[in-house]
């Protein structure tokens, strides 16, 4: 059953829509985020710790949040206080004790170590532009008529600005000397970052953090 | 270099399955795609594909087989919202998790029709690769994995012709997509539902 040959023309129409289609649907469709959506939180324990964090009870932590950028001219890291007390809000229902650090004769069971960065990325798309047959930039130093031949490709950038937090808690009284360095292990570490744009960076901030200790049930304390 | 080599195979494997239509006519279709998720798949992506394409052509060879090739697209998206998961045994990880995978399907393939006419019940299998690049975001970051995959794709379907002496149709059919295991990369399968038109020629 041999049937004539379809006319092409119509082939290139249906070509067409259903290059239309994919292109209507991108690989990667539905990939806008509001700020908090970006937000992410990281935490990681040192196994051998693990089933230590129990018997602790006092910890100290200092009260600044460190920049981890240290070059000059680094932005500073937004409300400290915020952050101080948010970490200790969540120490305190973990069953942990602060203290201050001014008793020498008290050691206390962890240190917590709260620094962040804030970073400005850029990032460069490239877009093609395709201006047909016609008149157009002929590349070659003015405009003209023909055939349009290569188009260096436009750059357009996005710049957004992201917010790093992380926290580090080691054992004062666990240290190993590596090379003549005294070395603590660190016990749990937390980074949270996201995108700092939008009014409601401070709540943003403190449930990420809450989010970091539910996160890590296993350091609860039984000790009090 | 692996990759270019799966490239210029794919390409000459359809240009040879292309060319043999010349023999006495052929099929062309074009399909739109759903896909389910099957197997082991369904704890990356549990969500069908409704983005899916494909452009298929079947030369015949004999009055009840063609043979020939199929090139296609599927994207499987998933939102997951807000998701605590393990990154290792010590490590979790908390954010706003989407999981994308595109699926693109090479093969030759070769079908066989119980009859000829308006209704042209057929089954059939395609062999070839399948690219397929899998992203599981967490926020702004992503995990990426991407390779080409061996794949084995049986089919059942039917082509049912717009009266007796129209050269256009509509074809549908259930296609079983397979794709092996790679060094890096987990199996994935799908059941392919594809309902587009069809040209006879």
């Amino acid at each position: 059953m041999m049937k004539t040959l379809l006319p092409f023309k119509r082939i290139s129409i249906l070509v067409v829509l259903f290059s239309g289609i994919l292109l209507l649907q991108s690989c990667y469709p539905d990939d806008t985020l509001s700020p908090t959506q970006t937000d992410v939180v990281y935490t990681n324990y040192y196994d051998s710790a693990f089933s230590l964090f129990k018997d602790y009870s006092l910890y100290y932590m200092p009260d600044t949040v460190f920049n981890i950028d240290t070059s000059k001219g680094a932005q500073p890291i937004g409300d400290q206080s915020l952050i101080l007390n948010d970490i200790a809000t969540n120490m305190q229902s973990m069953g942990y004790t602060r203290i201050s650090g001014d008793d020498p004769n008290v050691t206390p069971d962890l240190v917590i170590v709260p620094s962040g960065i804030i970073t400005d990325n850029v990032s460069v798309y490239y877009y093609y532009p395709y201006y047909g047959y016609g008149w157009g930039w002929d590349g070659w130093g003015g405009y003209g008529w023909g055939y349009p031949g290569y188009y260096p490709p436009v750059p357009y950038y996005t710049s957004y600005t992201t917010g790093t937090l992380r926290l580090e808690m080691f054992n004062p009284s666990d240290y190993r000397v590596i090379k003549n360095d005294t070395i603590n292990p660190v016990y749990w570490t937390c980074g949270i970052n996201g995108v700092l744009e939008g009014n409601d960076i401070n709540s943003r901030i403190t449930s990420t953090i809450d989010q970091a200790f539910k996160q890590s049930p296993y350091l609860k304390t039984n000790a009090n | 270099m692996k990759k270019i080599k799966n490239i210029t195979l794919a390409s000459l494997i359809t240009l040879i399955s292309i060319s043999s239509f010349a023999q006495g006519g052929g099929v062309w279709n074009f399909d739109w795609g759903m896909a389910f998720p099957m197997g082991s798949t369904t704890d990356f992506v549990n969500q069908p594909s409704f983005r899916g394409v494909s452009i298929e052509g079947r030369g015949y060879v004999t009055d009840q087989i063609t043979v020939g090739g199929i090139a296609g697209w599927n994207v499987f998206y998933e939102n997951n919202s807000w998701t605590q998961t393990s990154t290792s045994e010590t490590g979790t990880i908390y954010g706003y998790q989407r999981r994308y995978l595109n699926v693109m399907p090479l093969m030759v393939n070769a079908h066989y029709y119980f009859s000829q006419g308006t209704f042209m019940p057929y089954i059939g299998a395609g062999l070839g690769t399948y690219y397929i690049e899998s992203r599981d975001f967490m926020g702004i970051y992503y995990s990426q994995g991407k390779d080409w995959h061996f794949g084995v794709a049986p089919e059942a379907g039917l082509i049912m012709y717009l009266g007796s002496s129209s050269n256009t149709g509509i074809n549908l059919n259930f296609k079983y997509n397979m794709a092996a295991k790679t060094k890096d990369q987990p199996t994935y399968s799908w059941l392919g539902i594809n309902i587009g038109l069809s040209y006879l020629f």
